[in-house]
């Protein structure tokens, strides 16, 4: 009985959060378009001269952030491997950090710091113009994206270089080859499927990007898809079907690249040889530094300068400077006050029943057979889909003329969207940390006739608990930045951080936002130290 | 577990269910609309739930939720965006005479509604950003010149109302001259990008040196601020753009949506309107120092009721040949 129900209730949680609105998407596609009233949405992008533009456009921006990411990562990844600096944590550290900003931040802090009045003119007279217009392309679009990327390009390299055979290596050098060719033979094909894996995932992640071309494509000229899917949904007169078709063909786009990547990264053999530790060389601290002043120090540097400014046009001056921003944002009545706390709760509550339902989603697949491949699948689905689709999804489903459930319009939509992007995430911790079980112990407790429920509660979640904070606090994590599904689902009265941030700095207000910003990143790092510190204490 | 769960869900939809009785949808300037909210709620106890955007976006999220509405009270920047609403059938009557005769006199104009406060589109530079020996222009015209190219910025009409109403009253005016000039503006590396702040920020920030078909209140906050910001009304005219208020149909409280209708409309209300840099509609309360005052600069005349009938296929045509979307 209580297994029976233990399906039910995990095919009821990915009914609603990834079923519902995909299953809308699909329906939605076939439906015509608002603009000719007949034929099928899906079918009419085929001929839509600025449907095919948008097109191009992500396939430019996601190819050049693949351009700029894999040779940065390769490169940072060789560096640390074959010649790391004193002090190797700490490096490593810094090249990771890239990451923890979200992409829009990144984007806004690089169009405040160039330009002919930008920060970079103000302080060296030099450059500005010329990284303005570079910024404000493609090209420059895809570096954004690049700069927030390289950090996964690293860790996936970095971990095959340490898979790799140094015995290959030692072979090569013996029969008399040199630095290079030893190189190309011994250690570029074991790193080959790696740079794909890296490839296809920058890819992915830049194609399904919201935040960086809806900031910088305006002022570029271009267009791209996830752009497109947003203004059909939100700017008047919309026009839904188009928006879902869109939406298909980017979801597509995701699921071929997800099916290439995939194979690429189970190749994990493992080897087990004594490393030789290579010795440490100053010199790599310097393109390391480079890589961590263009990815975190400028862009940090210009979140705080203008966090501190009174008006943006007045420049870096000490009458320029004031404390309004930050006493705007923390005092009680204030909306930024009240986003912080919205953002706070719902990512708060979405970690703990996201990672309680992805516990019981992880038990059911490590069971086997077709359903457990099937349930699998659907978790893992929301890696593909990109958060603009998953909130037209959203919106198709729970503002159905049918739907009479109160959640649209709600604040608990939003919960429900960072719940559904977040799950495979969720999952995969969870499964990790139950591999780490031995199933004598809950055979145990099935043989002493616990419920499946009961054996989750008195015996996983004390075995597993640093392995659930830890997928807690990157859900908590990923919910506190989610910015697409929110800007198009929040109810009114209800902002959370990221647009507050966004919309702050799409109407001019610039010191707030920044403020905002500082603060966020703050509570974020303190919020994700605390938790890291509990695990390696334990 | 599971209870747990449900008490957790639970527990989140106490915490923010808000004793809610009046939403608002508004593309009034965002302090504006929260202020409005704050001081009404403290008057009559009764709660407002605020979400700003711009007027294509608060219009686009009207007609996705046409089957479950969620608005009571919309307030739009563009006259035209008011009647295309009131032509749609959406929009319940409230414009007692009472009010009407006491509005000044841009605002006089029949609809179905009342106006919260009117406001101007105008050119707007940075003076510190000008290009190289050029001096502020004074026609709409003048920034299809070389010396302009690639320095000029606009709002998208798509999303502001008030550039919305300015498109259609200058192509209304102008015919053909008036395509060929946005024609001639993007050839001339013109950009718009998206809404008024999205389209003043480069300017700020002197990426630009100027926008056109700027709105007013946007342009007074940059002023105020201490920005190097120079505000120009051209020869051939602006307009008075009236801003609309209106009570939906689907309004379950219409008697609530009258109270903050009125209290908007009160000289509470209006002096809030007149500190977020608006003209106020009522007579008797005076806009800003800082603001141009009425009278000091052209006015193109318009028929709010012709212009809103042509809006929908001025801004298709615009979305296409211009945007090209």
């Amino acid at each position: 009985m209580s297994r029976i129900f233990h399906h039910l209730f995990i095919y009821f949680v990915l009914g609603v959060l990834v079923l519902a609105p995909l299953g809308s998407i699909v329906y939605e596609a076939l439906q015509p378009d608002a603009g000719h009233r007949q034929g099928v949405a899906l079918l009419q992008l085929g001929v839509d001269r600025h449907f095919l533009h948008a097109l191009m456009g992500t396939l430019g921006f996601a190819g050049f952030a693949v351009l700029f990411a894999i040779p940065l990562g390769l490169a940072l990844a060789l560096l640390m491997y074959y010649a790391p600096p004193k002090w190797t944590p700490f490096w490593e550290a810094l090249i990771l950090v890239p990451f923890l900003i979200p992409p829009y931040l990144t984007a806004e802090a690089w169009s405040l710091l160039v330009g002919p009045m930008g920060l970079i003119e103000q302080v060296i007279h030099l450059l500005g113009p010329s990284l303005e217009s570079f910024l404000y392309s493609l090209a420059g679009m895809g570096a954004v994206m690049a700069l927030h990327l390289t950090p996964l390009v690293y860790i996936m390299i970095r971990a095959s270089l340490e898979n790799g055979n140094y015995r290959l290596w030692q072979s090569a050098r013996v029969h008399g080859a040199g630095i290079l060719s030893a190189f190309r033979l011994a250690i570029l094909p074991l790193l080959l499927p790696a740079l794909a894996a890296a490839a296809l995932l920058v890819f992915l992640d830049t194609s399904a990007e919201f935040g960086v071309p809806a900031l910088l494509a305006g002022y570029a000229g271009v267009s791209v898809l996830s752009t497109s899917i947003e203004s059909a949904t939100n700017v008047w007169p919309i026009n839904l079907p188009r928006a879902a078709a869109i939406g298909l063909v980017l979801c597509s786009m995701g699921i071929v690249v997800w099916f290439l990547y995939r194979p690429l990264v189970q190749d994990n053999r493992g080897q087990i040889h004594r490393q030789r530790l290579p010795a440490t060389r100053w010199w790599s601290i310097l393109p390391i530094s480079l890589f961590a002043g263009i990815g975190t120090v400028l862009p940090m540097l210009a979140v705080i300068a203008l966090s501190f400014e009174e008006a943006l046009t007045n420049g870096l001056r000490w009458n320029n400077f004031t404390w309004h921003h930050y006493h705007h944002v923390l005092s009680h009545q204030s909306s930024a006050f009240a986003a912080l706390k919205t953002s706070l709760q719902l990512s708060a509550l979405v970690a703990v029943a996201g990672m309680l339902a992805a516990l019981l989603t992880a038990n059911l697949v490590r069971r086997g057979g077709r359903i457990a491949a099937l349930v699998d699948l659907f978790a893992t689905l929301p890696m593909v889909v990109p958060g603009v689709v998953l909130a037209v999804g959203m919106i198709l489903f729970w503002n159905a003329p049918w739907n009479h459930l109160p959640v649209f319009g709600h604040p608990i939509i939003l919960a429900v969207a960072y719940a559904t992007a977040t799950f495979p995430f969720a999952v995969r911790y969870a499964r990790t940390g139950l591999g780490q079980i031995p199933p004598r112990l809950e055979q145990a407790g099935r043989v002493h006739g616990a419920s499946s429920w009961y054996n989750a509660l008195r015996i996983q979640i004390p075995l597993i608990w640093p392995m659930l904070i830890g997928g807690a606090t990157v859900v908590f994590a990923l919910s506190m930045r989610e910015l697409v599904a929110s800007l198009l689902l929040q109810p009114a009265g209800t902002q959370v951080i990221s647009t507050y941030i966004y919309g702050n700095f799409r109407q001019g207000i610039i010191g707030d936002g920044m403020a905002m910003s500082v603060i966020g990143i703050f509570s974020s790092a303190v919020i994700l130290g605390l938790a890291r510190g509990a695990l390696i204490r334990r | 577990m599971k209870q747990l769960l449900i008490a957790l869900l639970g527990l989140s939809l106490i915490g923010s269910v808000h004793a809610a009785t009046l939403t608002l949808y508004s593309a009034a300037p965002a302090t504006l609309a929260k202020a409005l909210a704050r001081e009404f709620s403290k008057k009559t106890g009764d709660h407002v739930n605020v979400w700003t955007s711009s007027t294509g976006k608060v219009m686009a999220r009207l007609a996705a939720e046409a089957n479950h509405p969620h608005a009571d009270v919309v307030m739009v920047a563009g006259w035209s965006a008011g009647l295309d609403l009131a032509q749609q059938g959406m929009v319940f009557p409230y414009h007692p005479a009472a009010l009407e005769n006491k509005l000044v006199s841009p605002a006089k104009t029949t609809a179905p509604f009342l106006p919260y406060g009117l406001d101007t589109v105008s050119m707007v530079f940075n003076t510190k950003a000008l290009p190289h020996g050029a001096k502020l222009p004074n026609s709409w015209f003048d920034l299809t010149k070389p010396i302009w190219k690639n320095r000029i910025t606009a709002p998208n009409p798509l999303l502001s109302g008030t550039a919305s109403s300015f498109l259609v009253a200058f192509v209304n005016q102008y015919g053909n001259k008036a395509w060929q000039f946005l024609a001639d503006l993007k050839a001339n590396g013109t950009v718009w990008p998206g809404t008024n702040h999205t389209a003043l920020l480069p300017v700020l920030a002197g990426e630009r040196s100027g926008m056109l078909e700027c709105v007013g209140h946007t342009a007074v906050v940059a002023k105020e601020q201490g920005d190097s910001i120079a505000q120009v009304f051209p020869k051939e005219g602006t307009l008075m753009i009236p801003r609309p208020i209106m009570i939906l149909k689907s309004a379950p409280d219409k008697k609530l949506a009258e109270e903050f209708v009125n209290f908007t409309m009160s000289p509470a209300g209006q002096k809030l309107v007149a500190q977020n840099n608006l003209y106020p509609a009522l007579q008797g309360i005076p806009a800003k120092p800082i603001m141009a005052k009425l009278g000091t600069f052209p006015v193109i005349p318009v028929n709010w009721k012709k212009l809103a009938a042509n809006q929908p296929a001025v801004l298709a045509r615009f979305k296409k040949e211009i945007l090209g979307q």
